[in-house]
């Protein structure tokens, strides 16, 4: 290895998305010499791939649903969609994010490498497809995220076969679409296709969407999803795909044996996300992964090897880009020195489905289990003016409180905005916040987010706009 | 079988066993003395095991989650020099290595703020065994700075058996829950909030034998002093009252007689104090109350008066945390928390002497042969026979009769 092209380095961090980009920053604040390896997107498969692309599918598709379906309202629409310019419109936001990404790396100081690292030892990178040969860090944090799971019989080099990836890339509406896994990716998908005209049917292997919820979710997304024209399968695998004259055939399996068909033009499998650590020679390291591939971390996302630090999908569940930032921000604050520690109270999650989705904490069952006495107090968004005025809900705010102290546990939003109104809960549980501490703030008239306010003034026999049972 | 026996040691409270509840290191780490290497839970608390000395811990012979006696063999210890900790940085370890001196995540929720839970860590405090003082007993960074100030306490004064983690103290059912969301609470002598629950694990303060000495100060020159100093002390918008005069006197005669800024153990373990933490007694409608001056040797006397003035305000108020009132190296009570001149009250906590102050007021004394009326000052000192000595106790209330009388003195050791 030629001398001159190896560089020293107090923090090196592999990968540049949410977890990676985030720790490397927030590394520089605090003086470190950082340098930050992406063989592929600054920004990762959030900024990329994930988060943000669907997100701008969701709400471009969002505006041409709601205009041709507001007639009650006095509007009537029929707007046409250009596939085209609405992904030209997506790229130009991801291109926007990713700029800023690496802007930001630069102005901090972050010594940006793009090539593919691997460890050859537990204090040395080696990069292919880079200036830069060999890195020797002091500090490493691994942050190379996940990539979709392939089951068998489909492969993404297949043109009908869609990853994620492909499904937010595409560059033809297909007419129909089979989508395997009625997680939260296929179904916040799903969602975008049938709003785009597209008849879609999902295949669940379980006998509900959404698998982390319970069915006071399930039933209001779903209910919603066949409104919009989605067919559901449970209880089936898919099994394989074949090309036919008019597209393709998509052949399931019930765990009986029994199988069934489905005619469509492109097949998307959205069973879930593997880290990516099978690239890195973790072995030359001394670091080990679980079987599912994900790399053991403590408290303060470090590995077995303690300078050695891995965040976001790398080390599991939940696979979440915010969770990703935390971890780089725990990370990246131990490596300098700090008393920083993966001891958040709670993550939230958001599903962008129609209507939202977004829980924190605990639900009343999981308090139980955790030795509460919990209580429970309801918003449904019929009683929320705001609501009315959007024309949308469906739904509920639920906040889950210890019943004895009135510390906030834990919320289960469904409706309007459902993602962000659960921000409000989550600060609420990190500060120890108690029932009457929510319902005791002022909240903004009108808005939805007076339903969290509701909810806790509910719980406690004192909501106004509903009747405390 | 390698090395030297580790036993259970006296676990306190009376407790003849308890549930080793969790192992704190490997066979095979390297710990110091007196390091903690085990905890043990009773049903009064949990306290962690020290090491017995500085060595290699080469076995653990009981399983956590067993129930084991005082006295019984719970592992071994190889006894040499402890290495440093950092040698953990390039050999590939488990999560239980990490470096001595840091605290983990609780597996459990916590209910204190984000900055709070940062403090706990860089004070060194484990979050999961400090009591909240706020409502519904969340956390604040008071509660965690009195947490700190606890642990490192003990370390002043040699090996003691224990360091009581307080972790009992915290279990989510006990924390003062049936207020709601009061806001903090009076609080009592012992420095227990006044509404805690019965079932409270703080050891009850033990009936110890104590002897009692009696005195008057005539006051007329600390009076004039005050008179004298009050202007200059408003100009610093504080109001200048005799209580941090006499607060002076007191810390300077500790100085002189040290025996008495100390603390004992149910074991009769004494730790002499070297920093002076001052608790005044004051009552209020929930009883004594009994806010805590810390460092009151280091402070200049304006600065005294304004905080006595301004804990002695909200301990009335009952506005008072639990931090403030704890952690008192001696105690005195106020003129009219207990009768007008002489009174002997119980020794509070683990202190080993309180002085009560009775109403300063005219009383007959004699000067050069004549029954004058002068200002006086009537002491009662109780102290702690086992530990002070009367001839201490006697050399106590002479100095800070001294220093009354002749209050100038004070400013030849004036900080």
């Amino acid at each position: 290895m030629a001398d001159g092209e190896t560089t020293d380095t107090e923090l090196a961090i592999i990968g540049a998305g949410p977890g990676g980009y985030v720790a490397a920053i927030r590394a520089a604040q605090y003086d470190l010499d950082v340098t930050l390896v992406e063989r592929d997107a600054f920004g990762g498969t959030c900024l990329n791939t994930g988060c943000i692309p669907s997100k701008a599918y969701i709400t471009a598709t969002d505006i041409a649903h709601e205009a041709s379906n507001a007639e009650l309202m006095g509007v009537s629409a029929n707007p046409e969609v250009d596939l085209e310019t609405m992904t030209e419109w997506k790229d130009g936001v991801v291109d926007q994010l990713t700029g800023g990404v690496e802007k930001l790396c630069q102005a901090n100081g972050v010594n940006l490498v793009e090539g593919t690292a691997r460890f050859v030892d537990d204090h040395t990178l080696r990069v292919d497809g880079a200036d830069v040969e060999s890195i020797a860090f002091d500090n490493a944090i691994i942050a190379t995220g996940s990539r979709p799971i392939e089951i068998p019989g489909f492969s993404y080099a297949d043109e009908p076969v869609w990853s994620s990836t492909d499904a937010l890339a595409a560059t033809e509406i297909p007419d129909r679409l089979v989508v395997v896994g009625g997680g939260y990716i296929g179904m916040e998908l799903s969602t975008v296709y049938a709003k785009l005209g597209t008849e879609v049917m999902v295949v669940e292997m379980l006998d509900d969407i959404l698998p982390q919820y319970g069915p006071d979710i399930t039933r209001i997304i779903r209910s919603r999803a066949e409104d919009l024209g989605i067919e559901f399968n449970f209880g089936e695998g898919a099994s394989e795909w074949t090309e036919t004259d008019d597209g393709i055939v998509v052949e399931s399996e019930t765990e009986a044996g029994e199988s069934s068909t489905y005619e469509a033009d492109n097949v998307l499998v959205a069973v879930g996300r593997a880290p990516v650590t099978d690239t890195l020679d973790l072995g030359e390291a001394g670091i080990e992964t679980t079987d599912s591939g994900t790399i053991p971390t403590d408290d303060r996302m470090r590995t077995d090897v303690d300078h050695i630090f891995a965040i976001g999908d790398v080390a599991g569940d939940p696979m979440l880009a915010h969770a990703a930032s935390k971890e780089g921000i725990v990370a990246a604050e131990v490596a300098a020195g700090e008393p920083a520690a993966m001891d958040v109270q709670a993550i939230p999650a958001a599903v962008f489905t129609d209507p939202e989705i977004g829980t924190v904490g605990m639900s009343v069952s999981e308090a139980e289990e955790a030795g509460f006495e919990p209580v429970v107090g309801e918003m449904p968004f019929r009683a929320s003016g705001r609501a009315l005025t959007t024309g949308h809900t469906d739904g509920f705010v639920k906040i889950v409180a210890d019943e004895e102290s009135g510390f906030v546990l834990g919320g289960q939003i469904v409706g309007p905005e459902a993602s962000e109104l659960v921000a409000e809960v989550t600060l609420a549980i990190e500060l120890g916040a108690t029932l009457e501490d929510v319902a005791s703030t002022v909240h903004t008239h009108p808005t939805l987010a007076e339903a969290v306010m509701e909810a806790a003034e509910n719980a406690a026999g004192q909501a106004i706009h509903t009747m405390n049972s | 079988m390698a090395g030297n026996p580790i036993t259970l040691p006296e676990l306190g409270g009376g407790a003849t066993e308890g549930e080793l509840v969790a192992w704190l290191v490997e066979p095979g780490e390297t710990v110091e003395d007196d390091q903690p290497i085990a905890e043990v839970e009773t049903e009064k608390s949990v306290v962690e095991v020290p090491a017995p000395a500085a060595g290699t811990v080469t076995e653990r012979l009981v399983e956590a989650g067993s129930t084991v006696e005082v006295g019984a063999e719970i592992g071994r210890i190889e006894p040499g020099e402890s290495t440093p900790t950092d040698d953990a940085v390039d050999t590939p370890a488990e999560q239980d290595d990490a470096p001595a001196d840091e605290v983990g995540v609780p597996d459990e929720r916590v209910f204190a703020p984000p900055r709070v839970r940062r403090l706990a860590r860089e004070l060194g405090v484990d979050i999961a065994g400090v009591e909240g003082s706020e409502a519904g007993g969340r956390i604040g960074e008071a509660d965690v700075r009195a947490a700190a100030e606890r642990e490192a306490e003990p370390e002043d004064s040699g090996p003691k058996p224990f360091t009581p983690s307080g972790k009992s103290a915290v279990s989510k059912r006990e924390a003062d829950s049936d207020t709601g969301v009061d806001g903090p609470k009076p609080v009592t002598p012992s420095g227990e909030a006044a509404v805690s629950p019965a079932g409270s694990d703080d050891a009850e303060p033990a009936a110890v034998a104590y002897t009692s000495q009696y005195d008057t100060a005539v006051v007329n020159d600390l009076e004039a002093l005050r008179a004298e100093l009050d202007p200059h002390a408003a100009e610093q918008g504080v109001e200048l009252t005799l209580l941090p005069l006499v607060i002076k006197a007191v810390i300077r005669t500790l100085a002189d007689v040290p025996a008495l800024n100390a603390t004992v153990d149910a074991d009769g373990t004494v730790d002499q104090r070297e920093a002076t933490h001052v608790g005044i007694a004051v009552a209020t409608d929930d009883g004594l109350a009994v806010p805590v001056v810390e460092d009151a040797d280091e402070t200049a006397l304006v600065d005294l008066a304004a905080e006595i003035g301004d804990l002695v305000d909200r301990a009335e108020a009952g506005d008072l945390t639990a931090a403030e009132a704890d952690g008192a190296t001696f105690t005195v009570t106020t003129p009219g928390a207990i009768g007008d001149e002489y009174a002997t009250l119980p020794i509070e906590g683990d202190r080993t002497a309180s002085l009560t102050l009775g109403a300063i007021d005219h009383r007959p004394v004699v000067a050069d042969g004549e029954v004058v009326a002068s200002e006086t000052l009537p002491l009662s000192l109780a102290v702690d026979s086992r530990v002070v000595d009367p001839t201490e106790a006697a050399a106590f209330v002479e100095g800070v009769v001294g220093y009354l009388e002749s209050p100038n003195r004070l400013l030849l050791g004036s900080v």
